[in-house]
C-alpha cells in the first residue's frame, strides 16, 4: 500500500503525535502526584502532654516509616473488614508522631528491600519487627528497643509426641532436632533453624506455615511470638484462633525490636535522639503496655526493657 | 566478593533443585501437550471440549493460583481421608513438578498445533492417497515435518520454566530463587554479589540448552 506524504505533513503529524504523548505523560504524573498516600490520623497532641522535637524528619510534618503491610499481621496490615491499615506498629508510630506533633505515614516497601530503601532515603526510619544483626549494624543506627520478642514453638494439638507439654516447659533449639520445622522466610527463626543441621527447615514465603502444620506436613513451627498471637491465638482484628494448634514451651532466643535509621542520613543522630525520647515517654506513661495488651503481645519480659 | 563463599554450596544445591524440577516437569509437559493437542484437534466434541477448556483455563490463570490450588486445595481434600500416604503424596516436590507440567502442557499444546498447521496440507492428502492410515500419516509424515518448527518454541519454554520454577518457594520448596532470597535477606547491606551469583548460575543452566537444541535442529532438518 503506497503511503505518500510530503515532508511538511509528516513533520506536522509527528509533532502532533509527540505532543499528545507528552501531554498524556504530564497529566498522568500530575494525577499520580496528587493522588498519593493520604496520611491517616491527625496529630492528637493532648494539652499539657510532653513534647518531643521533630527536627530530624526528612519531610516536615510527617514521620515516614518503612514497613510491609502485605502479609504483615499483626505489625501493620490491612483490616480484612474495612481495608484500613491497622497493626500494633501502626499504633506505636501514631503515638510517636503525636508526641512529635506530626502525622505518621507508612511507606509500603518490600521486606527484603527495606535496608536498601532506607539507604536510598525513601523514608525516615524502618519499623517492622526490625532486629539488630551484625549485617545491619554496618549501615544502620538503632533506637532503644520497643518490644522484647521471643521465639515460640507451635505444634498440632493432637500430636501425641507433645501431649504432655505445655507453655510452662522449657524448650530450646536442640529439642527440635530430627523434626521438620517450618517458619517464614526472612524471620529470625529461619536463621536459628538453619544453623542446626539436624533440623529439617522449610521456609514459607509469603504465606505462613500454620496451614501446613495443621495439615500434618510439618512437625512444628518456630516463629516470632507476635506472629503466633495473631495466627494461632487470634488476638487482634482479623485474627482467628486456630484450635488445632497449641503453643508449647516458654519463649526463648529473645531479641528486641528497634527503629532503624540510616548512617548515611545527616539527620540520623537527631532523629535517633527524638525517637528515643518519644519511646521513653511511651514506656513510662503506659501507652506501650496498653497497645501490647490490646494485641495480646504483653508478657513479663517487657519489663526488662523498661516498659511499665 | 568473599561474602559469597559460604553461600556457594547452598546456591549450587538450589541450582541442582531447579534443574531437577525442570528436567522432570518438561518432558511430562511435552507428553501431556501432545495429548492435549491431538484431543483439541479431534472431530469428537467430547475430546475437543475438555481439551480446549483445559488449555484456555490453565493459560489464562496465574501459575501461583494453580500451585496453591494443588498444594493447599488438593492437600486439604486428601487430608480429609486421614491417610498418611495420600497426604504425603502432595509435597512440595510433587506439587511443584505437577503444576509446572500441567501449566506448560497447555502452552505446549498450542505450539504443537502451530507445528501441525505449518505442514502443507498436500502432505496429508498425499499420505491418504497412498493408502496410509490416519495414524501412520500422522506419525510418519506430519509429525516429523512439524518437529523442526517446534524446537525453538520448546527451547524457549524450557528456558522460561527454569525461571518459572521460582514459584516453588510459595509452597516452601527450595530452589535457586528461594536460596537467593534467603541470602539477600541476611545481607541487606550488600545484596549485589548474591544477585550476580544467581544470574551466572541461571545463565549456566540455560545456555547449554540453547546450543544443544540448535544442534538437534540442524540434524533434524538435514534428515528431512
Amino acid at each position: 500500500m503506497a503511503f505518500s506524504t510530503d515532508r511538511r505533513t509528516f513533520l506536522k503529524r509527528t509533532g502532533e503525535f509527540g505532543g499528545l504523548i507528552a501531554a498524556g505523560g504530564v497529566l498522568e504524573t500530575i494525577l499520580a502526584a496528587c493522588g498519593g498516600n493520604i496520611p491517616t490520623s491527625a496529630p492528637a497532641a493532648t494539652p499539657g502532654a510532653v513534647k518531643v522535637g521533630n527536627k530530624g524528619l526528612k519531610l516536615p510534618g510527617f514521620f515516614q516509616w518503612g514497613a510491609t503491610s502485605d502479609n504483615g499481621a499483626p505489625y501493620v496490615y490491612k483490616d480484612p473488614k474495612s481495608g484500613e491499615l491497622i497493626g500494633f506498629e501502626l499504633e506505636i508510630a501514631t503515638a510517636i508522631a503525636g508526641l512529635m506533633s506530626v502525622t505518621q505515614k507508612q511507606i509500603e516497601t518490600d521486606y527484603a528491600q527495606l535496608n536498601q530503601a532506607l539507604q536510598a532515603n525513601n523514608f525516615d526510619a524502618i519499623m517492622n519487627g526490625w532486629e539488630i544483626t551484625p549485617d545491619r549494624q554496618k549501615t544502620e543506627v538503632f533506637s532503644q528497643p520497643y518490644y522484647r520478642n521471643g521465639q515460640q514453638i507451635v505444634v498440632r494439638a493432637n500430636d501425641a509426641r507433645f501431649a504432655q507439654k505445655t507453655t510452662n516447659d522449657t524448650f530450646s533449639l536442640q529439642d527440635l532436632e530430627g523434626l521438620t520445622v517450618g517458619t517464614g522466610a526472612g524471620f529470625k527463626a529461619e536463621d536459628l533453624l538453619a544453623s542446626d543441621k539436624k533440623i529439617k527447615l522449610k521456609s514459607y514465603d509469603p504465606d505462613l506455615p500454620f496451614n501446613d502444620l495443621a495439615l500434618g506436613r510439618i512437625d512444628a513451627v518456630l516463629i516470632d511470638f507476635s506472629t503466633v498471637t495473631y495466627y494461632v491465638l487470634g488476638d487482634g482484628p482479623g485474627g482467628a484462633a486456630n484450635k488445632s494448634l497449641k503453643l508449647i514451651g516458654k519463649l526463648f532466643e529473645f531479641s528486641d525490636y528497634v527503629v532503624a535509621f540510616s548512617k548515611k542520613n545527616s539527620n540520623a543522630t537527631t532523629l535517633q535522639k527524638e525517637i528515643d525520647q518519644a519511646l521513653t515517654v511511651l514506656k513510662e506513661d503506659g501507652t506501650l503496655q496498653k497497645i501490647y495488651k490490646k494485641w495480646g503481645l504483653w508478657n513479663d519480659v517487657q519489663a526488662q526493657i523498661g516498659i511499665k | 566478593m568473599d561474602v559469597i563463599w559460604p553461600a556457594l554450596p547452598a546456591f549450587l544445591i538450589g541450582a541442582r533443585n531447579t534443574i531437577i524440577y525442570c528436567i522432570v516437569a518438561f518432558p511430562l509437559a511435552l507428553l501431556l501437550g501432545l495429548v492435549l493437542a491431538l484431543m483439541s484437534g479431534s472431530s469428537l466434541i467430547w475430546l475437543r471440549g475438555p481439551a480446549r477448556i483445559f488449555i484456555e483455563v490453565v493459560r489464562g490463570t496465574p501459575i501461583v493460583a494453580q500451585i496453591f490450588i494443588i498444594y493447599y486445595g488438593l492437600g486439604s481434600l486428601l487430608a480429609l481421608t486421614h491417610n498418611d500416604f495420600l497426604v504425603g503424596l502432595i509435597n512440595s516436590w510433587s506439587s511443584g513438578i505437577g503444576t509446572l507440567a500441567l501449566n506448560y502442557a497447555a502452552y505446549e499444546a498450542e505450539v504443537y498445533r502451530a507445528g501441525f498447521l505449518s505442514v502443507d496440507v498436500g502432505q496429508a492428502e498425499a499420505a491418504l492417497s497412498l493408502g496410509l492410515s490416519p495414524g501412520q500419516s500422522f506419525s510418519r509424515i506430519i509429525l516429523p515435518q512439524a518437529v523442526p518448527l517446534m524446537i525453538p518454541p520448546f527451547v524457549n519454554d524450557f528456558i522460561y520454566m527454569l525461571k518459572d520454577s521460582a514459584i516453588i518457594s510459595v509452597i516452601a520448596g527450595s530452589e535457586l530463587t528461594s536460596v537467593l532470597n534467603f541470602w539477600v535477606n541476611r545481607n541487606g547491606s550488600n545484596p549485589l554479589p548474591f544477585y550476580l551469583v544467581a544470574i551466572v548460575l541461571y545463565l549456566l543452566m540455560s545456555l547449554p540448552v540453547s546450543y544443544v537444541a540448535r544442534y538437534f535442529e540442524r540434524r533434524v532438518r538435514a534428515a528431512l
